[in-house]
């Protein structure tokens, strides 16, 4: 009897998945942000079963190198946008140019050309936008001590002086991760357009260093500004040893007044279940002195979906590309993660959030698109990584020596 | 070679055959990526791009002239060495002594002790993370206390954090240690202690002039797998402190993986690696060598 039952169950396996096509989807989204995205796409495919695989965000580079390298390369998966040049020379790429969801794309044409090689587009922009100058803000610790949105630097400095005071740690960062501290690299954005006008005769600061502009010229000014927040206390000394969701945390639980951060911070669920008694979100533009007129933010790519040349299922891989990247199945993942898009989609974005969007497109405001592809691959891991030293109260011209070696080093190879 | 093989007996070449899976083994995933990585040493093979090229001995000549990040790792790793094996010693030593003596418990105490040594060092790490950081369970209780007025940034701060290090490791080895430095007690035999007591020895003339040089082969052993695992160091900087802050804590081993694959520089960090291992080579010859000339026989 028990024979007869194994029989029959091996047939039933047999006839269900007979035929069907297993394919390997690797991200960094750790809480599963991808998944019900995976889920809907086996329903409406029965025939393809997708493989949601997730490896670690802060070292996911190099952990998906290693897997290249060892000939184990997804079918479909996130890369970050300075890693799509190197892939698709190393022809690990498929070519999407003429793929129905890449219509979207081509109508922002800058966007396309930094994720194209020779003509042909290699990957998606899954989201992105002036993601790099969000400043989270409780806004029951500004009530409490009477501070308003800060709209000058000096409103800014007097804000972090009375939080200072009140004992409350001003700002913090989940520096032990080290990708957090990008958001303290983009504040003074306006210096460093500055500087690559200046000596490199381009607003994109990346382009200005492919150039030959010394790193240094670009962030000398940003450092400085760091290196003083650091010096009078300002940045809480828990950022060194908390991890990106730890910060979160902290910020959630009323330790923190500030926390800069991309546009996900709304979605994030310590965020969503914070006691409104002690935390209330609010947010605004880190206040520059604004250069010839204008204040310059940067608009950027995060996530983006790539097809791999090497797949053994390239139609049906194609098939998740498309889905993921249609403009129904977009408007609804970024919408309920709280993320921006650098493509023309209708969101559904929470109050917090379309304020923030409003405060970028204010008059005055200028946004850029910085191609990061342009610099050898690492460079803003680097660059993050150099900031943490001035956290840790490494001083400015060492941390400008170590950026600047660093990429004479890359592009002399 | 026919001489050899002809020297060789039957139970040889059955005793060859039966490990010669294991050695293939051990050739294919131990010796092997050493040869590669030899190799490599010599290029500017950044982990990646096929497209790689010979750059001679610009690797190892860039390691010991240059490179002041290479200099901080190696200080940072000779520190947690010294310090953690001049502490782990000493209370590995105490430890076994005060067991030896017999105290209550002793039995309990001794698989409480030596259970770090069967929990993976990342474990252990993650846990102490929670303990350690600006606003872990240390820090909470100290303030709870009233030791302490405001957090003590344990992970954060250069001098403090190198420190945590030591102390988590010392602690990971202590009761590793202490069993290898009990059996050397339980080894000495009773006669000479019996003798003693008769003499009118007291617990000073023991200790320098019967425990310390009968224990000197459980110093060796104990010496040994703590330098080479001290100097090794690759998890506790990995998990508690990422090397940080601002490479306080990245020790010659930890380095080597940021090298490789955070800035891609896979050819320099396998030139740097293969300095590391003469160095550990070096030192452990050191060690066993001046260790050894103390030990005693009886």
């Amino acid at each position: 009897m028990a024979r007869l039952f194994s029989v029959l169950i091996l047939m039933t396996l047999s006839v269900t998945f007979a035929g069907a096509q297993t394919l390997k989807y690797t991200s960094w989204m750790a809480a599963g942000e991808d998944k019900p995205v995976m889920s809907a796409f086996m329903a409406a495919n029965p025939g393809i079963k997708v493989e949601d695989e997730i490896l670690e965000g802060s070292r996911y580079q190099s952990l998906l190198k290693t897997r290249v390298l060892g000939g184990d390369i997804p079918d479909v998966m996130l890369i970050m946008p300075d890693q799509i040049q190197e892939f698709a020379k190393l022809g690990l790429l498929a070519d999407v140019s003429s793929e129905p969801s890449i219509a979207l794309q081509k109508k922002a044409p800058s966007i396309d050309a930094s994720l194209s090689l020779a003509g042909k587009t290699y990957g998606f922009s899954v989201n992105g936008g002036v993601a790099e100058h969000p400043i989270w803000y409780n806004k029951v610790i500004f009530k409490k001590l009477g501070i308003s949105e800060p709209k000058t630097p000096a409103d800014f400095q007097a804000a972090l002086k009375k939080i200072k005071a009140s004992g409350i740690d001003p700002i913090s960062f989940g520096a032990k991760d080290t990708w957090p501290n990008r958001w303290a690299t983009y504040w003074n954005l306006t210096s460093q357009v500055k500087a690559a006008y200046e000596k490199g005769k381009t607003y994109d600061v990346f382009a200005a260093i492919s150039k030959g502009v010394k790193a240094s010229d670009i962030y000398r000014d940003s450092f400085t500004a760091i290196a003083q927040l650091v010096k009078d206390g300002m940045i809480s000394k828990a950022s060194l040893s908390m991890t990106w969701p730890e910060s979160a945390q902290y910020f959630a639980d009323g330790k923190t007044a500030m926390l800069p951060q991309g546009p996900w911070v709304p979605g994030v669920d310590s965020i969503k279940g914070a006691d409104p008694g002690v935390f209330e979100l609010g947010v605004f533009l880190y206040p520059v002195q604004p250069y010839a007129g204008k204040v310059y933010l940067r608009a950027a790519g995060d996530r983006i979906l790539v097809v791999s040349a090497k797949s053994k299922n390239l139609a049906a891989s194609k098939k998740l590309f498309n889905y993921f990247a249609s403009e129904a199945n977009l408007k609804n993942y970024l919408s309920i993660q709280t993320l921006t898009s650098l493509l023309p989609i209708a969101l559904d974005l929470p109050p917090v959030l379309t304020k923030y969007v409003g405060d970028t497109q204010a008059k005055g405001v200028e946004v850029g698109f910085h191609d990061i592809t342009l610099l050898p691959a690492g460079f803003e891991g680097r660059l993050t990584e150099v900031i943490g030293g001035l956290f840790a109260g490494d001083s400015v011209e060492k941390g400008l020596s170590n950026l600047d070696s660093w990429v004479a080093d890359k592009l002399k190879k | 070679m026919k001489t050899n093989l002809r020297l060789l007996g039957r139970e040889d070449l059955t005793a060859l055959l039966w490990i010669f899976p294991a050695l293939l083994v051990y050739a294919l995933i131990v010796l092997l990526p050493q040869v590669l990585n030899l190799g490599y040493a010599f290029t500017n093979y950044d982990g990646f791009d096929p497209a790689f090229s010979w750059v001679g001995a610009d690797n190892f000549v860039k390691a010991l002239t240059k490179d002041q990040d290479l200099v901080a790792a190696f200080i940072n790793t000779v520190v947690f060495a010294t310090v953690s094996l001049a502490i782990g010693l000493v209370l590995q030593f105490f430890l076994a002594y005060k067991l030896y003596r017999g105290m209550a418990g002793s039995g309990f105490l001794k698989g409480l002790f030596y259970l770090p040594m069967v929990v993976s060092m990342v474990i252990l790490a993650v846990l102490w993370s929670g303990i350690l950081r600006y606003h872990g369970m240390l820090n909470a209780l100290l303030l709870a206390m009233n030791w302490i007025s405001e957090p003590v940034d344990w992970l954060g701060d250069r001098t403090l954090s190198m420190a945590s290090l030591i102390f988590v490791n010392a602690w990971c080895y202590l009761g590793y240690g202490a069993i290898i430095f009990l059996a050397g007690f339980n080894a000495i035999p009773v006669d000479l202690l019996e003798s003693a007591d008769i003499d009118g020895a007291g617990g000073w003339v023991r200790l320098w002039r019967i425990y310390i040089p009968l224990l000197m082969n459980s110093v060796t052993v104990s010496l040994f797998i703590g330098l080479t695992g001290a100097i090794k160091i690759f998890e506790l900087p990995f998990v508690l402190t990422h090397g940080g802050p601002a490479g306080a804590t990245t020790t010659i081993a930890y380095g080597i993986y940021k090298e490789a694959f955070d800035n891609q520089r896979f050819g320099y960090s396998s030139a740097v690696s293969v300095l590391f291992t003469l160095i550990i080579g070096l030192l452990t010859l050191v060690q066993l060598r001046a260790t050894r000339s103390r030990e005693v026989e009886y």
